[in-house]
């Protein structure tokens, strides 16, 4: 699944640490997530848009 | 500053960043406890080195339990190994069932050793291709 969260990140001059830290996991997720390697859960995807104020749909799509 | 503890006992642990890149990081340990103990059952014991390996690699497996700093991704990659240790273990399961072969099984601690070693080797695996 592609998803925006590394622009999304990089516009906010924020590290995967740091991301992380604000998602309450681990930096290896965040950066497994951003490489389309790990589909976030329902929840972890509720929490990231609601971090960036936006609909999930705007930041993952299942189309790519 | 005001005192804020963390720990287990408090009813209010809660992991951080830093806590769960660790416990992420501490699982790499088991890899080489567990073919450090693999080799020891083969060779004979070695002093310190034995009962180390031994030690990291039943502690590698008994943490998941008790963990709470694991998050969605690293219980992922652990349930995938965790897959591949038990079918080994369904194997030797089925490996008893069969009558001409019935008391020819491993040593319980080498079944054991074995199935810890499949459990890492598939985490590194996993780990690999996540990078």
């Amino acid at each position: 699944m592609k998803n925006r969260l590394k622009v999304l990140r990089a516009e906010r001059d924020w590290s995967q640490a740091e991301l992380a830290g604000r998602l309450d996991v681990s930096r290896q997720a965040v950066n497994a997530i951003e490489t389309g390697k790990h589909d976030p859960s329902l929840p972890l995807a509720f929490r990231i848009a609601r971090l960036f104020d936006m609909k999930i749909e705007e930041i993952f799509d299942d189309e790519g | 500053m005001p005192y804020t503890p963390r720990g287990f006992t408090t009813g209010n642990f809660a992991p951080d960043e830093q806590d769960r890149s660790f416990a992420y990081a501490a699982m790499w340990a088991g890899l080489p406890a567990s073919l450090g103990l693999l080799l020891s059952l083969y060779f004979g014991p070695i002093p310190i080195l034995t009962p180390l390996c031994s030690g990291v690699t039943a502690g590698s497996l008994i943490a998941l339990v008790f963990s709470w700093s694991h998050d969605e991704f690293a219980r992922a990659q652990i349930g995938f190994a965790a897959n591949w240790a038990l079918a080994f273990a369904g194997i030797i399961l089925m490996w008893e069932l069969v009558p001409f072969a019935e008391g020819s099984g491993a040593e319980l601690r080498w079944t054991l050793a074995i199935m810890a070693t499949i459990f890492h080797l598939a985490l590194a695996w996993r780990r690999w291709r996540d990078r």
